[in-house]
């Protein structure tokens, strides 16, 4: 089992964000990382 | 950390097996020259979403428009223009899922260098403005939220959704999760 297949058995996502340097980037960064689901 | 965006070739094994994916990426009018606004909005977007589509075919994509985006490239506003070609580009790419975010001004919720007057001025008369015309801002965080949570948990709409800022201030509102 890979990686990404154990992430998605524990109901986790894969989640990328281009920009989150930015200002809507880096709240979708903060939202995302503190969504338990949410794998960065 | 990825800069250049113009190729996006290395980045094919880091996008694999992704399930989602938020495009933020983008530059304000004025900033840049017209030439290099085109590159940002249009050609890195096209870039990125041309090596996430071959590396995760399966993957959601939230992209940061904009209000007034014409997809009809008629408009005599370059970022109109660009925007709208963007979401052209990703609405073609061939994801499952584009949800396309046009929100109208962007309350920056905490302090920044406003990048020009018009924006200072925005953020001055916003407590006003947002009484008088709540369908025309729409809080960076809130915004924010309302991009991931379409990427990760879908909107239930049809395969390529545009959202207004009525829209996504609508999202915002039947949002479950808090923000933290």
């Amino acid at each position: 089992m890979t990686a990404t297949d154990q992430e998605r058995a524990s109901g986790q996502m894969r989640l990328v964000i281009v920009g989150a340097s930015g200002m809507v980037g880096g709240y979708a960064l903060r939202y995302a990382l503190e969504n338990a689901t949410v794998t960065m | 950390m990825h800069r250049d965006f113009a190729d996006c070739s290395s980045l094919a094994d880091t996008l694999s097996g992704q399930d989602a994916a938020v495009f933020c990426l983008g530059a304000y009018t004025g900033a840049v020259s017209d030439a290099e606004l085109r590159t940002i909005t249009v050609d890195y977007t096209v870039e990125f979403a041309r090596v996430l589509r071959g590396s995760s075919p399966g993957a959601a994509f939230s992209f940061l428009s904009g209000n007034g985006a014409d997809p009809t490239g008629r408009s005599r506003i370059p970022f109109a223009r660009y925007k709208g070609e963007a979401e052209n580009a990703l609405l073609a790419a061939g994801f499952p899922h584009v949800y396309i975010f046009r929100p109208a001004y962007i309350y920056p919720v905490e302090p920044r260098k406003e990048p020009n007057f018009s924006y200072r001025l925005l953020r001055a008369i916003y407590p006003a403005f947002r009484i008088l015309f709540p369908n025309q801002v729409i809080r960076a965080d809130d915004l924010a939220r309302a991009t991931v949570d379409a990427a990760v948990h879908g909107t239930g709409e049809h395969r390529g959704a545009v959202f207004e800022n009525r829209d996504i201030r609508a999202m915002i509102e039947s949002l479950q999760t808090p923000w933290p």
